[in-house]
Order: C-alpha cells, then sequence, then structure tokens
C-alpha cells in the first residue's frame, strides 16, 4: 500500500560511539509526499544527526520497536542502497564534497557509482546542469566557483540521480543573500516541477516561515514540536528558550504591542501586518 | 594610528593570461578604535582587500599605512612579524586551522608565537577559552572533539588571546545559530570597545545596521562608497542597482507606502518608533 507519507520515523534513537547520552531519543516523525519540512533547532540539537538516520549515513540504536520508512521501504541493510538513491543531501560546506577535475565529472560521479549506462550518462548531466544554470560551466575546474555556484553543482549531481527527497543540510548558510535565495528558488522549482520532497536543516526561520509546509523544533536530541510555521513560532517563549531568533515579522508584531500599538491576533504574516499597519495609519 | 590606503591597486597573475585587478585605486582612512563592516556581494574585493591589512597580500601600487606601518609593493617579508602582532586576521572556517592535541595549546599558540612564555601564554588561553563563551572543562579536550560552533570560537580565541589592535574578520559568524551568532557579535562590539578596531567582512545587513561605524562598500576591485550606515542605505535605488540587501526593518518600512519616515529605519527599534510616530500624528 503505497503512503501518503514518504518517510516515517517510529521511536528512533541514537548514540554516537563513545557517547554516554543518547544523541536523538524517542524521534517519531512523519513528512508528508511533496511537502516542504523545515528542520530547526540550534547548533549541536541533534537535527542533522536525524537526516543522517534517513538515507542510512548513521544507524539507530538497536530498538526492536524502532523503523525507518522511506518511500514505502523500511530502511534495512538490504534497502540502504536502493533508499540512498531516494534520498540526496546538500552540506553547508560545498568544498568538502567534490571529488571532480570538472563540474561535469562532480555531476556525473554520482551515476558512475551507480553503474549507469555511458550515454544515459552523459545525457543526464547535460540535463542537470541545464537545470541547475551551470551548462557554460561544465568544463570549469570546481574550485573556480562562487559558494553559490558550487551549490548548484552539488544539486545538479543529486538530480541527476532522480532522487525524491533532496535534504538541504544548512546548504545556503555559507552562501550571500543572492546566492541563498536563488538557491532556494531553484529547489521549490525543482519541488514543484517533479513532486520531490524537501527537507531544509535551518537556523533561518524567516525561510521556514516564507517556504515550509511543516516545521520540526529538535532540541536536545528530542522532537519538540512539529506543524504549520506561523503556529509554531507563536510560541515565542520556546523559541527563545532554545536559542533560536523569532521571526522577524513577530518580534516586530510584540514590540509595537509593547509600544502601545493594539495589534489583533489574527495578524500573522508580513502581508497582513503591512495591511493592517497602512490601515490603521490612514484612519488616523 | 588610523588605516589608511593611498591610490592603493593589487593585480592577480599580473603578466600572465589569468591577469586580473583585485583592487582598483582603492583610497580610504579608517579611525581608530572603530567598528567597520565590509560589504559587497562575492568576488566583489572584499577578501582581497582585507588580506592587505596585514600584507598577506601587498599592493601592486600604492601604499597602506597601517599599525605604524607603511606597506608599498617594495615591502620584503622580513619583519612582518610585527605587524601581524597587531593586525590579524580570521578567515572564513577557521575551525579548519585547529592543529594541536588540545583546546588550551591551540589557543596559546598565537601567543607563543608571538613571545609570550609558556605559563603566560597558557593563562590568556584559559582567559579566553571563557570570554568565548566555552566551557573551561573543554580546554583539554582535543579541538576535534568539538562541535561546529565550538571550534569556531576556539579558532576565535587563538587570535583574540594576543589581542591584536586590529582584528579582521571574515564572516565569522556564518552557519552558527542566532543566539551563537548574537554571543560572538557581542564579543567583538566589547573587543571594539575594549580600544581596539573591528573589522568585519559580512552579508548580514542587520549586523551593519546594528554595529558599524564605518561601511567600506566594494565592488569590482573598486570602493564605491566609504560611510556611516544611514548613508549607505539612505538611497534605496543606489543600494538595488549594486545588488545589495536592505537591513530586514528597512525593507519592511519600504512596503509602509503612506508612511512618512524621518530618517529609514535600519533597526527593528528605530522602525517601531518611527511607527508609533507616524500614529500620532
Amino acid at each position: 500500500m503505497a503512503s501518503n507519507n514518504i518517510i516515517s520515523l517510529k521511536h528512533v534513537y541514537f548514540t554516537y560511539p563513545n557517547s554516554k547520552r543518547p544523541a536523538l531519543s524517542d524521534i517519531n516523525l512523519d513528512i508528508k509526499r511533496g511537502s516542504w519540512t523545515s528542520i530547526i533547532g540550534h547548533n549541536g540539537s541533534g537535527k542533522s544527526t536525524i537526516t543522517r538516520l534517513i538515507n542510512g549515513l548513521l544507524l539507530p540504536d538497536e530498538n526492536q520497536n524502532t523503523y525507518i520508512v522511506v518511500d514505502n521501504q523500511e530502511l534495512s541493510d538490504d534497502t540502504v542502497w536502493n533508499i540512498r538513491d531516494k534520498v540526496g543531501i546538500v552540506f553547508q560546506n560545498p568544498d568538502n564534497q567534490f571529488v571532480g577535475a570538472t563540474v561535469a565529472d562532480d555531476v556525473a560521479f554520482g551515476l558512475e557509482n551507480r553503474g549507469i549506462e555511458h550515454n544515459e550518462m552523459k545525457t543526464r548531466v547535460v540535463k542537470a546542469l541545464e537545470e541547475v544554470g551551470m551548462t557554460e560551466y561544465a568544463t570549469a575546474e570546481p574550485s573556480n566557483l562562487s559558494g553559490g555556484q558550487k551549490q548548484r553543482v552539488a544539486i545538479a549531481g543529486i538530480l541527476a540521480i532522480r532522487p525524491k527527497v533532496i535534504i538541504l543540510d544548512e546548504a545556503t548558510a555559507m552562501l550571500d543573500p543572492n546566492g541563498r535565495e536563488s538557491i532556494l528558488r531553484l529547489v521549490k522549482h525543482m519541488k514543484e516541477r517533479d513532486n520531490l520532497t524537501v527537507i531544509s536543516i535551518t537556523h533561518d526561520v524567516n525561510e521556514s516561515i516564507e517556504l515550509a509546509d511543516n516545521v520540526v523544533v529538535v532540541n536536545d536530541g528530542k522532537i519538540l514540536a512539529t506543524g504549520d510555521p506561523i503556529k509554531v513560532f507563536e510560541n515565542q517563549a520556546m523559541i527563545n528558550e532554545i536559542g533560536l531568533e523569532e521571526p522577524f515579522i513577530f518580534e516586530l508584531k510584540n514590540k509595537l504591542i509593547k509600544a502601545g500599538i493594539n495589534i489583533p491576533l489574527e495578524i500573522d504574516t508580513e502581508e497582513k501586518l503591512v495591511n493592517y499597519l497602512c490601515q490603521l495609519n490612514s484612519t488616523m | 594610528m588610523s588605516i589608511k590606503f593611498n591610490n592603493v591597486s593589487y593585480i592577480y597573475s599580473p603578466g600572465s593570461p589569468l591577469e586580473k585587478k583585485g583592487l582598483d585605486d582603492v583610497n580610504f582612512e579608517i579611525k581608530d578604535n572603530s567598528f567597520v563592516t565590509i560589504i559587497g556581494h562575492t568576488g566583489s574585493g572584499k577578501s582581497t582587500l582585507m588580506q592587505h591589512f596585514n600584507a598577506l597580500l601587498k599592493p601592486s601600487s600604492g601604499s597602506i599605512e597601517i599599525a605604524g606601518k607603511v606597506i608599498t609593493p617594495e615591502t620584503k617579508n622580513k619583519n612582518l612579524k610585527e605587524l601581524r602582532k597587531h593586525v590579524s586576521i580570521v578567515f572564513q572556517f577557521p575551525e579548519a586551522q585547529l592543529f594541536e592535541d588540545t583546546v588550551i595549546d591551540d589557543i596559546a599558540f598565537g601567543p607563543k608565537n608571538f613571545g609570550y612564555s609558556e605559563k603566560k601564554a597558557k593563562d590568556v588561553a584559559k582567559e579566553w577559552l571563557e570570554k568565548v563563551g566555552l566551557d573551561p572543562e573543554i580546554g583539554n579536550k582535543s579541538p576535534f572533539e568539538l562541535s561546529g560552533g565550538q571550534m569556531r570560537r576556539v579558532a576565535i580565541a587563538g587570535v583574540m588571546a594576543y589581542q591584536p589592535d586590529i582584528l579582521c574578520l571574515d564572516e565569522p559568524a556564518a552557519g552558527l545559530d542566532p543566539q551563537a551568532r548574537k554571543q560572538m557579535m557581542n564579543l567583538f562590539v566589547e573587543y571594539q570597545k575594549a580600544g581596539h578596531t573591528v573589522i568585519l567582512v559580512t552579508h548580514n545587513m542587520d549586523d551593519v545596521a546594528q554595529y558599524a561605524d564605518d561601511v567600506l562598500v566594494m565592488e569590482h576591485g573598486k570602493l564605491i562608497k566609504h560611510d556611516i550606515p544611514k548613508n549607505i542605505f539612505a538611497d534605496r535605488t543606489w543600494v538595488k542597482k549594486h545588488y545589495l540587501n536592505e537591513p530586514t526593518a528597512s525593507m519592511f518600512a519600504a512596503y509602509l507606502t503612506d508612511y512618512n519616515f524621518d530618517e529609514n529605519p535600519l533597526t527593528i527599534d528605530k522602525l517601531v518608533d518611527e511607527i508609533k510616530s507616524n500614529l500620532r500624528k
């Protein structure tokens, strides 16, 4: 039976070797097919560990109640390679993930690893580079690219495998604002075109508000909250307590209220706040 | 002891097919003890400029006055150690440069290199470990057992421990979580207040608005603007034309089309004040 959820984690525990405390405990998480999920939490909260469990880079602690299902397949020694074809990860520092001498070689690397036939490989590389707008750099050396261009190449390498899930592990954290925006726009476009599922690990609450259908807050190895980003971020006390920043729009709203300006509760997006403030000004 | 650039140009690989202008006739003066930010998009020359502050790169033409020294194209690499004690650069991903067996040894390396005794070096290392907000207990751990954010702080402590007069940092807070980045920015502000100059390369316009006394804007190796944040962001069309971003508060203010702002609000507190005064009118 095909499930509506592309990823399901049940009772997942994980302890790093030589560590006494589990890095993750009792993680239960369902991710809907074709959705955009943000996983947020401070440095060291365990958010990256979750994604490494999803594609079997790390194995959960043994526990008979634990299971991880990706695209209707339970993760096991037999299915891990299959599952890795379905889940691509883009990491934070692009310099750590380049292997090819040219951009095209680099995109081909994953395909070669999977024994894809040569002609098919060539076609896919050309197409993937086209999709990320890097065709003219096919023969360039990766080290000569800007950070944003490197991340585009990394994404091309993943698109070439034709995954169902793309995980952005703080993939835009090191980019300048223009680079970041162009990468997010690209991923959003690919997601909509191919019905990809996107999981973005980020500190950027404003990105979550703008793009995510669902947000997962991780703290101290546990899931603290999940749900619609606006609803989750309204819980100001929780956001502050775990060391994240309130989204700009909520911070502004709260400061305005403190300054004696009455803002109704239902004003929870930038657009609504702008409209409300303009209206307030014209009626004065 | 201000910093002065006089007609500084820098050419990468001169005379080769890859010849490229890194800096193009740059002139400016920075006052002592200020908090300076350098902005501009990727490839605009920000890092090239920064590498001139302690002569990692020397000008192809022009001269630089910094920390009581004059750097010209003829300056020899000998005798630069004294300059580097006074002017230090922290590059992106400084955590990649950790190498000692313990955190304390790593922080103490810089001070020892600049002539501190073994004991004095370890003492300042302990002091700075705490100043950057780390638990003293990790001092005996290997730096490679730490999380990325912790490693970053150890690397920065290693530079701050010998207290250079001029501290230059390239995106030091990128990739850190909001609380860690706030702590780090506060650390730099305190360092400036204690009588040092801090020069920060950043893409974060909210940090520029909040912390900078002075902003240098680079584009194609040229210094296209040098001013206080208020004046840098005053002309929205100019900011857009040069592919720069505005601080979040000023972007929001732009949507409030029927409001009259006495001054473009660059921080959230200024924005709240301006909204309040508009609604009172």
